[in-house]
């Protein structure tokens, strides 16, 4: 083999991805950044050059700013609770025993589930007069249409949902662990926590900082739940950036401020994930 | 890794043989029916060509509903459909098939638009303006193969289709708003009849509302005020009320609301301020169809399409009764809206297609298909005939909630619609927020103002970059 | 008590303790499955009803009727099944090229494919419609597949993974002149079995729930998945009937919890010993 091709190898092994990011992903996203400095009527028709206008218009939106708040806080409930219980259940289902098989499964099961029905059985679940969750809390709280507590309520069945997908990749994580490690390290109780955090961690960090990344993303251009349950309210507690950017293309065909909001979110995006890039040089060690 | 590269063929070849046949599906069964159905039948003289002419209907219809419409496919297929040799294969659309169209109308993919579509009325501006579509106002012209006549669709539900005087769609799963109450808990509280203005269901709430210290343990009344209710109270007012300009966008583009200008909108917060005032209204509806399935609480306002709901949870275990939406005020007799979805029809370019598919959206409207669509599913008729027919008159004394329903949708002055606003969705969040607010405090004024002020700006920005 | 009757008790609790957490957790699919057993009235009740009174089979009798559900069980093993697997390819080609190469441009070309995982699908849908239309692609099991070939969380989590694979296995393979194919092919993907199953698992789940997509590209009613089979089960104005939705649910539930099955034993077997731990 040529010197040439060696240099070219990698490229090789990159190009079918490449070429299909480039037909679904980048082409469509280029042209809806193109489109948000125009102005389009309700059929997606160019009617003139608009600049910076949809984004000036949407930033000064009232609803879209709470959007943002909407996000970030939604954000902060799901993202690190998740991952922490899923921790916590990998730690215990890579103990081997004769059943471990069992709740392994049953552990990851959660997101075997699909967001319409998990939205429909917590929905019945948060129910203030007929749903379980208040009868066994002895409590009155009206979960989904009280703006106090609907994005706290969201983010509970985001955080169930995602807790068995994180589960699984950090379970396959931490097999990925010499045994002997683990094993002193969770017999010997007194400073168990103290060898997770300086022995495990550090091995597992690599997947963790995916798990990281990964929630940060999807959370942040999650729709899903609002479009099912909540439709944004109430009073606009539960618009999250892009159930902001969904009613404005869906239900208004105002695909103006849609586009302009989608193109912020990415942006938002992109600073968060570029922040926790950062830290990968410091914090992941990959051998 | 041999063993990996064979897997994967297999499965690229399963993919690609699955994938000709899933292509080839549709047009395999269509001319398989075809070929059986042509070699039964005689040639009655109106068949439109020699062999079966295949149309695609696409619809949103769910559950019971969704049986009722294959029925009524059936029916056109073994009846109608045989007599002039069509054969409609019905799909299922997802929840909205006017979100696929508009997909499909912005990929400029109209190859792949059906014959046939259910659409709801919110939908016909923007379908109006494809060029495929093939108007009913233009068919009904033109004179030919028409096997229901305008006449026997109801005024009101006609003019739910109508965009710049032109009748783009004919109705077909309609339903109209209802008032719905607990028999069981208005004999308790000994009251007789259902109330007809708002201010009689004040004084039933007071009756009905049963308090375990603050506790409320059954509300007298259950229903959020959105868009769908706000404007149905508001429509029937007086002889009826357009709630916009241009006859409520019917005519024209919708540029504002008139329901702050003309004084309806204060004239029924007057009222609903009293309805607050009980302490036995519950302004949120959480699953309104369980809770008063569950007699938590006494009256409910919402769609009749819920009929057939209330009667499958409780197994038709409850005794409840339907009444027309409570008026405004006592000399108001516009009515309510008509709801729900018509047909439309496009033009794909072949003249037996389009003949085909206009035979059989006359024929969703027509006697038979409303019949036994409508039984079946718990949607209104709209075809006049059939409310003179026995066979209706029977199935309406037999189901109390649906004559309630029928009498309503007949009563309606046609003017009474809900308007074609465009930014429905805006508007339905603003009109939430602002009656939720009001119902915990906010004052009269401040929610006037917000509601019209916040619509008209919404309207504003539509008509800006859409006129 | 003799220490290895008290280890024996301790594993015991032990394992009865995870079991009962699990439980926990899957409380909703568990009262999911108990809500596919009861007849409408018993879900109405102001009481705590946890149980159906009886084992009754008419909303999975209702859901199979209302639906072809069986056929649309086949369509998604079928959209899920084969997508996933050309992602496991696909992605763990990509990532064996950012873990284990040095090039120009590597830390661009990884953020641009990064990107991809912030861009929300709703704003590429009508392009990528256009794109699988214009070639054909509508009404196939391509079409269907198209927009579900590639996710750059796959290539990212399994270059996480190649990151921690020992460097001097790779080029000990190469000095005994193993070329880069061959070392990926013979070695590398033997030893990802672990994050293989996880990426064919997690992406399985995710094709099968999927919903809008599949709809948009096909018209016919013989190519519905599982997931617009569910919603079919709604009744009029959206409102839901919990029962047969329920039964649906669940009998939707089993293929992926067999998935689970299978592919979480290789993440068991598949365990990397310390010496391929650098």
């Amino acid at each position: 083999m040529g010197k040439k091709f060696g240099k070219l190898e990698p490229y090789l092994y990159l190009t079918p991805a490449l070429i299909y990011f480039t037909i679904f992903s980048f082409y469509p996203f280029i042209k809806t950044v193109l489109s948000s400095f125009f102005v389009l009527d309700a059929n997606g028709v160019v009617k003139g050059f608009a600049g910076l206008d949809n984004y000036v218009k949407v930033l000064t939106d009232p609803l879209f700013i709470q959007s943002i708040f909407n996000t970030l806080l939604y954000v902060v409930l799901a993202s690190p609770v998740a991952i922490i219980i899923a921790l916590i259940l990998a730690l215990v289902a890579n103990q081997k025993t004769r059943t471990s098989s069992i709740y392994e499964t049953i552990f990851s099961l959660t997101m075997a589930m699909s967001m319409s029905v998990t939205a429909m059985i917590f929905k019945i679940m948060y129910n203030p007069n007929i749903g379980i969750i208040n009868k066994l809390l002895q409590t009155k709280i009206n979960w989904l249409n009280d703006s106090k507590y609907a994005m706290l309520s969201l983010s509970a069945i985001s955080v169930w949902m995602n807790i068995g997908f994180n589960f699984l990749f950090l379970l396959a994580a931490i097999r990925g662990v010499p045994n002997e490690l683990l094993e002193s390290c969770l017999i010997d109780g007194a400073t168990g926590f103290q060898r997770v955090r300086r022995v495990i961690l550090p091995l597992i960090s690599p997947t963790v900082f995916f798990l990281i990344c990964n929630s940060l993303a999807k959370n942040v251009i999650m729709s899903g739940l609002p479009i099912i349950l909540t439709q944004g309210g109430p009073k606009g507690s539960t618009t999250t950036m892009i159930y902001y950017m969904y009613k404005n293309a869906f239900n208004n065909m105002n695909y103006n401020y849609a586009y302009a909001s989608a193109i912020i979110t990415f942006l938002l995006t992109l600073v968060l994930m570029l922040i926790s890039f950062s830290f990968e040089k410091k914090g992941v060690h990959y051998s | 890794m041999k063993r990996f590269l064979s897997v994967l063929t297999a499965l690229a070849m399963l993919t690609v043989s699955m994938a000709g046949c899933g292509g080839s599906t549709a047009s395999s069964s269509s001319s398989e029916a075809a070929g059986s159905s042509s070699a039964a039948v005689v040639d009655s003289g109106k068949r439109l060509s020699d062999t079966d002419v295949a149309i695609d209907f696409w619809h949103h219809m769910e559950g019971t509903s969704a049986v009722a419409l294959e029925n009524t496919v059936n029916n056109f297929n073994e009846t109608v459909g045989k007599e002039y040799g069509i054969v409609v294969t019905p799909s299922f659309q997802g929840t909205n098939t006017a979100e696929k169209l508009k997909t499909l109308a912005q990929a400029e993919d109209w190859g792949n638009f059906p014959d046939v579509c259910q659409v709801a009325s919110a939908g016909i501006p923007v379908i109006a303006g494809y060029d495929l579509l093939v108007k009913p106002e233009d068919m009904y012209a033109a004179g030919e193969n028409i096997i229901v006549p305008r006449e026997d669709i109801l005024d009101n539900a006609a003019r739910t289709f109508t965009y710049m005087d032109e009748l783009c769609a004919l109705p077909f799963s309609n339903s109209a708003i209802l008032l719905y109450y607990n028999k069981d808990l208005f004999q308790q509280a000994g009251i007789e009849t259902p109330p007809a203005t708002i201010a009689e269901m004040v004084d039933a709430i007071n009756k009905l509302t049963v308090k375990n210290g603050d506790e409320v343990e059954t509300y007298g009344l259950e229903v959020q005020v959105k868009r769908y209710q706000l404007l149905n109270f508001l429509g029937g007012m007086g002889e009826y009320n357009f709630l916009g300009d241009n006859e409520g966008g019917r005519t024209g583009l919708m540029t504002k609301t008139t329901i702050g200008e003309d004084g309806s909108l204060m004239k029924f917060l007057d009222e609903w301020e009293k309805v607050i005032a009980t302490g036995g209204y519950k302004a949120v509806e959480d699953n309104i169809n369980e809770e008063f399935a569950m007699g938590m609480t006494a009256m409910a306002i919402m769609s009749s399409a819920r009929i057939a709901k209330v009667d499958e949870l409780t197994g038709g275990a409850l005794n409840y009764g339907t009444a027309a939406l409570p008026t405004v005020s006592a000399d108001d007799k516009g009515g309510v809206a008509v709801g729900g979805s018509g047909v439309v029809i496009f033009n794909k370019g072949d003249e037996l297609r389009q003949t085909a598919a206009w035979i059989f959206q006359q024929y969703l409207a027509g006697e038979d298909a409303q019949y036994t669509f409508c039984t079946g599913s718990g949607y209104i008729p709209i075809n006049r005939k059939l409310y003179e027919s026995e066979r209706m008159q029977t199935f309406l004394a037999e189901n109390e909630p649906m004559q309630a329903a029928a009498t309503s949708m007949q009563n309606s002055n046609p003017n009474v619609q809900e308007p074609f606003d465009m930014v429905t969705g805006e508007i339905d969040t603003i009109i939430d927020t602002e009656m939720q607010n009001f119902a915990q405090g906010q004052d009269k004024q401040t929610t006037h103002d917000n509601i019209v002020n916040q619509i008209n700006s919404k309207l504003a920005e539509y008509v800006e970059v859409n006129s | 008590m003799t220490a290895k009757t008290k280890k024996k008790l301790l594993s015991f609790l032990f394992q009865l303790l995870a079991i009962a957490v699990g439980l926990l957790l899957i409380f909703p699919i568990l009262y999911a499955i108990s809500l596919s057993f009861m007849k409408a009235p018993e879900i109405l009740t102001r009481d705590i009803k946890l149980l159906p009174d009886s084992i009754q089979w008419e909303n999975y009798r209702k859901a199979l009727q209302i639906t072809t559900l069986g056929r649309y069980m086949i369509n998604s093993v079928i959209l899920a099944g084969v997508s996933s697997f050309i992602r496991v390819i696909l992605a763990s080609l990509s990532a064996f090229a950012f873990a284990f190469f040095e090039f120009k441009g590597k830390n661009f070309l990884f953020m641009l494919c990064m990107s991809t995982m912030m861009i929300p699908g709703d704003v590429v849908l009508v392009t990528n419609y256009k794109t699988v239309a214009s070639l054909g692609l509508t009404d196939t099991y391509l079409g269907m597949m198209a927009v579900f070939l590639l996710s750059v969380l796959n290539i990212f989590m399994m270059r996480q993974y190649y990151l921690t694979f020992s460097k001097e296995i790779y080029e000990a393979s190469r000095i005994d002149g193993c070329s880069n194919l061959r070392f990926y092919s013979r070695i590398l993907l033997p030893l990802s079995k672990p994050v293989i199953a996880t990426v064919y698992i997690s992406s399985f789940v995710s094709i099968w729930n999927t919903y809008l997509w599949p709809m948009l590209v096909t018209n016919d009613d013989k190519l519905r998945t599982v997931q617009v089979g569910i919603t079919m089960l709604n009744s009029a104005d959206g409102s839901t009937i919990y029962g047969p939705i329920m039964a649906a649910a669940v009998m939707v539930l089993v293929p992926t919890v067999f998935v689970f099955v299978i592919f979480q034993k290789q993440i068991v077997g598949g365990m990397l010993s310390g010496s391929v731990k650098g």
